[in-house]
């Protein structure tokens, strides 16, 4: 091995359920140099490159991380700081898609600080046929790889990371691919630690190997031989590691009807698009302001007067309890449920399009479209009915407890005379209003829906046009809404 | 606890848990649709008993008779009293004595009580005192006498002479003395008009502030009108002209018809005057004749609805005095049911007479 430029002692990584990945580890990186770390898959090869990254604790969950990273110029205790010393590149290369090819890398070069002219020289050999302004999304995927190292470059860090860089690659295309970083390192004088689960094109150019032995919980160093480490994963008990805590799991797969897969989408989006708690909590909380406003700024408008709010109070309770029960609070329901489901709807089929979900499953022979889109719709108009019911109950609620303050004293029955009187007094008012909300209801969920659908359904090629689709869906839902509900008003008056 | 309360069975459980929430509020605030439970079936008292409208309001008093709404009378089959479940009123319908009122504002006015009618007597003589002090400072300004006596003489005058010359009155004035001479009648008419019209303009502005004092409840000031009459009366040429015409005059049967025809006709010419609506916009925007606006925040024309309508606080609410308001407003006309104890209908009856007497109906 050559001087050591980094080196990491007594690397400890415990994870947040209390499971050691490695304990008491070492071992040292010296200049140039290209190294494997290899492993069972779930051992923690990935956990160790993301400590070294500095992004652990970027995690919401609680890890616990002890050792000591020593460099020729600082060193750092990981049980009380973030070290990152290294730049990763990402398995699935996370190029940022809102920008061309050569937006990625400028935006890291901004980033980096000066910019090291034997780097520079690098990326343009490495990104030569490349067009900077050529959108991510025309690239092929060794070229969307090399602008991901060549951004990691670009970051100048002491040493480069690679989480599975050759996976998915052919064995000649992963040979190119250790022959590059290879070339890298010994040009910039950096090491790499590559994170490899298949080892065959990335062995023969490989300086040494590192085996995360992941029932020792120990990192030991194998020879660059594809017979020694092939032996040392093969002595593992699986391909995968489990915790032994775990209980094995047993698939009993028996085919049965298919409807239960409408019934499982159905059930799914109830209670993402009907009942979900925040959902549910931000339609009352909207109904509530509508009955405390309505009643509030209704009897405390200044022009009554003193005298004058007695007066009117029966009349203006009436008109405020008709308004608010038949134009204001099913306005209100539907609008904040569309927000908030057309982001839903268009952000699930954007993910799902994205990922390729639908073409995997129209491969799969499983009509997803069908399952998807009409549990979608049928979600809609139900949580249209009873989100606007639920807010029809709280509004009035929080309105009867809002006239309580204002007219303190006053019996129950008399707001509820007037509040509901003009469908006290008119079974036909009652019904013919009623079926007014229910048509603007269900008119609403069901454009909406499709306007979602449409939107969310549609070509996607990246995370950035789910998320202007996500938009779109939204400011065209809301708008259909507000069109449907002034028209119904209209008509219904 | 933390992976719980992210799992999908928490979610749900705070979704039920806020349904539930909704439900019970649903529950509470539901209306009811016909009368509720509790309903009571009432007869008049008497047979002769006038007719009760298809629904009215309920009301109990307190000791000072204030109201408080506490059901609904309906009149379908047969009076049908629904008393709120809130606030003992169940209780007192089967205790009260239950009087059907007509909604107008004599009811409200026997409402008060004999210290708030004294209070709002007083608040009304300080109000016209104010006015008519405001009023006369006003009619004796400089910019007044400058800019409308003018105006207002010239109508006056104009409007008189107008009146005199239209056909009508010259002959409802011929018709009451077609008897007499005719050539007497314009020797009275020629006699006496000129001299009033040379009178009137001489004291005319003296006699409007007498009529302005008059009318808001001075009476200092009334003999300035009878001083310029009398003077007119008692000048030479017309005390020469009358003693010798007017016992003819007086003979005749038309007199009286002729001087409503005259009187009608003089505000008919002065209606037509266009410099009139002129002279009311002027008078009704001139801010140096504010008086109205001058009178304080604690005058009568802020206080007095305050005081009628029996309100105790700013921000009171009285639902018997609001209703009566609201139908003297909108022209209907209405009644109310008042549950009251013996001694409330006693001293109410005094002034609002006996009502319509209901009483629970005997069981078929």
């Amino acid at each position: 091995m050559t001087q050591p430029i980094i080196a990491i002692e007594g690397l400890t990584v415990i994870t947040p359920s209390g499971r050691p990945l490695v304990e008491h580890g070492a071992f040292s990186l010296g200049r140039g140099e290209v190294v494997l770390l290899v492993g069972a898959s779930g051992s923690g090869k990935s956990t160790i490159i993301n400590t070294l990254a500095g992004l652990l604790d970027g995690e919401s969950d609680r890890w616990t991380v002890a050792g000591e990273v020593r460099l020729a110029s600082r060193s750092y205790d990981l049980s009380r700081e973030r070290c990152n010393v290294g730049g990763l590149v990402f398995q699935n290369n996370a190029l940022f898609d809102d920008l061309d090819a050569g937006g990625n890398a400028r935006i890291t070069a901004d980033h980096a600080g000066t910019l090291d002219p034997v780097i520079a020289e690098l990326i343009g050999e490495l990104l030569h046929d490349i067009d900077p302004h050529q959108d991510l999304s025309s690239c092929s995927g060794g070229q969307r790889q090399r602008i991901a190292i060549a951004r990691t470059l670009l970051a100048n860090r002491d040493v480069l990371l690679f989480d599975e860089p050759n996976s998915g690659l052919d064995k000649l295309a992963a040979q190119r691919l250790g022959q590059l970083i290879r070339r890298l390192c010994h040009q910039m004088g950096k090491p790499a630690l590559i994170v490899a689960h298949h080892v065959d094109g990335l062995l023969p150019l490989a300086d040494r190997v590192l085996f995360l032995d992941a029932e020792r919980r120990t990192l030991r160093e194998l020879p660059p031989d594809k017979v020694e480490v092939d032996a040392a994963l093969l002595m593992l008990p699986s391909e995968d590691f489990h915790d032994k805590k775990s209980p094995a799991h047993v698939w009993k797969l028996r085919p049965r009807s298919r409807n239960r897969w409408i019934y499982f989408y159905l059930s799914e989006y109830f209670w993402l698009l009907c009942a979900s708690p925040l959902l549910l909590g931000y339609v009352m909380l909207g109904a509530s302001i509508v009955g405390f406003v309505s009643i509030w700024f209704g009897f405390n408008y200044e022009a009554l007067g003193d005298f004058i709010r007695s007066i009117v109070h029966d009349d203006a309770l009436m008109g405020i309890g008709f308004i608010e029960i038949t134009v204001v609070v099913p306005l209100i329901a539907c609008l904040l449920m569309v927000a908030c489901n057309n982001a839903i709807i268009t952000a699930d089929l954007g993910n799902r399009s994205l990922s390729a979900q639908f073409r995997a499953m129209s491969n799969l022979g499983i009509p997803a479209r069908r399952y998807i889109t009409v549990s979608m719709a049928v979600n809609m108009v139900v949580a249209g009915l009873l989100l606007t019911a639920v807010s029809e109950v709280v509004a009035s609620f929080t309105s009867y407890h809002v006239w309580r303050f204002i007219f303190a004293g006053q019996p129950f029955e008399l707001w509820m005379e007037n509040f509901f009187r003009e469908f006290l007094l008119s079974p036909h008012a009652l019904a013919v209003h009623s079926g007014w909300i229910l048509f603007k209801v269900a008119a609403t969920s069901l454009v909406a829906t499709y306007t979602a659908i449409r939107i969310g359904a549609g070509r996607k090629d990246s995370v950035l046009s789910i998320n202007h689709a996500i938009a779109r869906s939204i400011v065209f839902g809301a708008s259909v809404t507000l069109v449907i509900h002034a028209i119904a008003a209209v008509l219904q008056f | 606890m933390a992976s719980f309360l992210k799992s999908t069975w928490a979610n749900r459980l705070v979704s039920m848990a806020l349904l539930a929430l909704a439900v019970a509020a649903g529950i509470k605030i539901w209306p009811y649709f016909g009368p509720p439970s509790g309903a009571v079936a009432l007869v008049p008292a008497f047979e002769r008993a006038p007719a009760l409208q298809a629904s009215s309001p309920a009301f109990i008093l307190d000791e000072s008779f204030f109201s408080h709404q506490c059901g609904r009378l309906f009149v379908a089959d047969g009076p049908l009293l629904a008393p709120y479940a809130d606030g003992g009123c169940r209780e007192r319908a089967r205790t009260a004595t239950l009087v059907v009122y007509d909604a107008d504002i004599r009811l409200l006015w026997s409402l008060l009580t004999d210290a708030e009618r004294g209070e709002i007597l007083a608040m009304v003589r300080d109000t016209a005192d104010q006015l008519r002090h405001s009023v006369q400072a006003s009619l004796a300004e400089d910019f007044f006498d400058k800019e409308y006596r003018p105006l207002i003489r010239d109508i006056l005058r104009d409007s008189l002479q107008r009146t005199l010359e239209r056909p009508a009155v010259r002959d409802a004035i011929e018709r009451a003395t077609g008897s007499l001479d005719p050539a007497a009648m314009e020797a009275v008419v020629a006699g006496i008009v000129p001299v009033v019209v040379e009178r009137i303009e001489g004291g005319l502005w003296d006699s409007l502030r007498a009529m302005a004092g008059n009318l808001l409840g001075g009476g200092g000031e009334a003999k300035s009108l009878a001083s310029i009459l009398s003077g007119a009366l008692n000048d030479p040429r017309v005390r020469q002209n009358l003693r010798t015409s007017l016992p003819r005059l007086a003979d005749s049967p038309g007199a009286a018809d002729a001087a409503t025809v005259i009187a009608t006709e003089f505000c008919v010419v002065l209606l037509e005057d266009p410099r009139v609506p002129q002279l009311f916009q002027h008078l009704l925007t001139d801010r140096r004749l504010g008086a109205v606006a001058a009178l304080g925040r604690d005058s009568a024309p802020h206080e007095l609805p305050r005081k009628l309508l029996k309100l105790r606080s700013r921000r009171d609410h009285n639902p018997l005095s609001a209703y009566v308001v609201r139908l003297a407003i909108h022209g209907r006309s209405g009644q109310v049911l008042l549950m009251l104890t013996p001694r409330q209908y006693e001293t109410l009856s005094a002034s609002a007479g006996r009502g319509i007497v209901l009483i629970p109906a005997k069981p078929s």
